[in-house]
């Protein structure tokens, strides 16, 4: 059985419920069967011992003829279809009743409880009575219970097979409904944590528990809203009113700079202008990384043509690898997805300064159909530590930070990865690293 | 040129008027949004340099105004907010440019000078061919010579000479190569361009007496005699 349909509560339901339903119905009819079963056999044997007895009357009153009277009048009027009567005289030959003869292997000695099989195949039961004069009398009934039981038993599987496909059917059909609903929450809680933060899940007008759950989401929902705008103006305000400091800054070092200076000043200046520059530049990816990781980033749905974004940069960055000697190789199948081209070509670019500044050798990127992307190097790769830490933010491998960068660039990259429904790993190539992003949904 | 600019912070706005005089132009300058925009629709400038965030009227509601009414002057955004999305909005309201503060003032600069001379460009537009000195790259041919050299150059080396060439005597800085012959927005923390630039120029000028690609220093690059 696939594992889906084991690990769905639905699917148990479906199945364990009509079980036992059937089950218990089952359980509860046994004692009232046999109690049926009882009543029925007692009714029979009340019966025949009844005839016995008025029979018994009849001959104490009226002797023989008198017995044969009564029986013969009983046949004649077939009251009970079902009654049986025998009368034997000392020789064995058949005085009254309606049987064709003595039935095997039934003793005619004494007085006592018999059972046997028509010619038909029906059970009968009854009493086997002595009369005065060497007599025998026999009194008994067709029995109803063997086909009663026959026929008890095939209503019962019917029902028993009735009661549980129907249950089964009720179960599936009320299950999947409450699957397909539960299926649209999860999928609008999918939409809202992709960024769409306005959408709401939508209740039916019941106001069962389900519209409950999902009006607490969307409260929730309303308060994540609320607090992603808060960071997101927040952040903008970081962006006008923190920057201005350092964009004063920059103007009057840029001021300066086009001052008549002496060469030791303006280098001076040319420094500072870079390191300003270089603050800003942290700055701003700082910000980028913190919209792109708080959520309710409305990414394009536009379609990208991947293979020309990864060629592109592959072509941007062969020089720059060229000129220390390293080779960019490329090997792009076609591959489509939904985002931002300005985005997936940051990240790459990323991956490829990443391998320029921190590997060596040549450059590998390939991008294949089934949407991994791959960029590796043949350097000395990373300690296996390090691997799974290289996209938090602000880390660096080099603990001592010698090397330019402050470790925002794989951070970016990771963010945008996941925004794209693709997922950032790094592994020692040995040798070299390969950083691998997985894109699960393309175009 | 004639020049507007609106930016509400004193000191950016002081900073930025000096320097566009400096240059060379002629600079009305305002820190309300709305005087700004009664004074683009009235006057005629050449172009606009207008801060995104203004009290009162934002930035882009004066381009999308402007725009309505049908006046044409091109537009430049100058805002603090940086991402993709900022500026699609930005370009989408009407304006022609848009640079991210901080942003060097040579790069202002040069921005500015392409937007005021872009009617021109779109003339150079049609022509199939540009020509400069002895230089000369035929666009639909897709071939360059330098004399009687003939020159081979990869598609996006085509590329980058022709946005030289358009932009002929003006100075265009790394990211708008990067914007115009690239078309992607991004830092890049290597100098990638300088070696694309190089490895043109390597192809362009060697063999020849005289240069055509010379490196503006701290700017970006100039095609030109």
């Amino acid at each position: 059985m696939p594992t889906r349909f084991r690990r769905s509560a639905f699917f148990r339901f479906a199945v364990l419920l009509p079980l036992l339903v059937s089950g218990l119905a089952a359980l509860l009819f046994v004692p009232i069967y046999r109690e049926a079963v009882q009543h029925i056999r007692a009714e029979v044997i009340a019966a025949i011992d009844r005839e016995s007895w008025d029979l018994e009357v009849e001959f104490h009153e009226g002797g023989v003829e008198g017995l044969i009277a009564a029986i013969d009048k009983r046949g004649e009027r077939e009251l009970d279809p079902r009654a049986v009567y025998l009368l034997l005289d000392a020789q064995g030959r058949i005085l009254a009743g309606n049987w064709h003869g003595w039935p095997d292997a039934v003793p005619r000695d004494k007085r006592q409880w018999v059972a046997f099989q028509a010619s038909d195949g029906e059970a009968v039961e009854g009493q086997v009575l002595p009369i005065f004069g060497a007599r025998t009398l026999l009194v008994a009934r067709r029995s109803p219970l063997v086909r009663f039981d026959e026929h008890l038993a095939v209503q019962l599987a019917w029902a028993a097979l009735a009661v549980f496909a129907v249950s089964a059917l009720a179960a599936m059909w009320f299950t999947s409904r409450l699957r397909r609903r539960l299926r649209g929450l999860a999928q609008g809680a999918e939409d809202i944590r992709r960024g769409d933060l306005g959408r709401r899940l939508s209740l039916t007008r019941r106001g069962d528990e389900i519209d409950a759950l999902a009006d607490r989401f969307n409260r929730t929902f309303a308060d994540l809203e609320r607090l992603v705008d808060g960071v997101r103006q927040v952040s903008n305000h970081l962006a006008h009113d923190l920057r201005r400091p350092l964009q004063l800054a920059r103007q009057h070092l840029e001021v300066l700079s086009h001052s008549a200076l002496e060469p030791q000043a303006r280098a001076a200046i040319d420094a500072s202008l870079i390191e300003v520059d270089d603050l800003l530049g942290t700055f701003a990816a700082l910000l980028r990384l913190a919209r792109l990781q708080a959520g309710g980033f409305e990414l394009s749905e536009e379609v990208v043509d991947l293979a020309r974004v990864v060629s592109d940069a592959g072509e941007l960055f062969a020089p720059v690898a060229a000129e220390s000697g390293r080779q960019v190789h490329l090997l792009v199948q076609a591959c489509q997805l939904r985002g931002d081209r300005h985005l997936l070509f940051q990240a790459l670019q990323n991956l490829i300064e990443n391998a320029l500044s921190h590997g060596a050798g040549d450059i590998d990127i390939e991008l294949r159909a089934n949407g991994i992307l791959e960029v590796r190097d043949y350097g000395e790769g990373v300690p296996d530590e390090a691997l799974s830490r290289l996209s938090e933010r602000f880390y660096r491998v080099d603990q001592a930070r010698t090397a330019p960068g402050i470790g925002i660039g794989l951070a970016l990259t990771a963010a945008i990865a996941e925004l794209h429904h693709g997922e950032l790993r790094f592994a020692n190539a040995k040798p070299g690293l390969r950083a691998q992003i997985r894109f699960s949904r393309l175009a | 040129m004639r020049l507007l600019l609106v930016e509400d912070d004193r000191g950016a706005r002081e900073f930025v008027e000096r320097a566009l005089r400096e240059a060379g132009h002629s600079v009305d300058a305002t820190g309300h949004g709305r005087d700004g925009l009664y004074m683009a629709s009235s006057e005629g400038y050449d172009a606009l340099i207008l801060d995104r965030m203004l009290p009162q009227i934002d930035g882009l509601t004066i381009v999308r105004t402007l725009r309505a009414s049908g006046i044409d002057t091109p537009v430049l955004i100058l805002s603090a907010l940086g991402d993709v999305d900022d500026r699609v909005a930005g370009l989408r309201a009407g304006s022609d440019d848009y640079l991210v503060k901080p942003f060097a003032l040579s790069e202002l600069l040069a921005r500015v000078d392409a937007l005021t001379r872009r009617p021109r460009e779109q003339r150079a537009g049609e022509d199939t061919r540009l020509t400069v000195a002895d230089l000369e790259l035929d666009r639909l041919k897709r071939s360059v010579r330098r004399g009687d050299r003939r020159i081979d150059l990869q598609p996006k080396e085509f590329q980058l000479l022709e946005y030289l060439m358009r932009h002929t005597d003006r100075v265009v800085t790394r990211t708008m190569l990067l914007e115009g012959v690239w078309d992607y927005h991004f830092d890049p923390k290597t100098n990638v361009i300088d070696v694309h630039v190089s490895n043109l120029r390597a192809k362009i000028d060697k063999g020849s007496e005289k240069p055509l690609i010379h490196t503006v220093r701290g700017v970006g690059y100039r095609l030109g005699i």
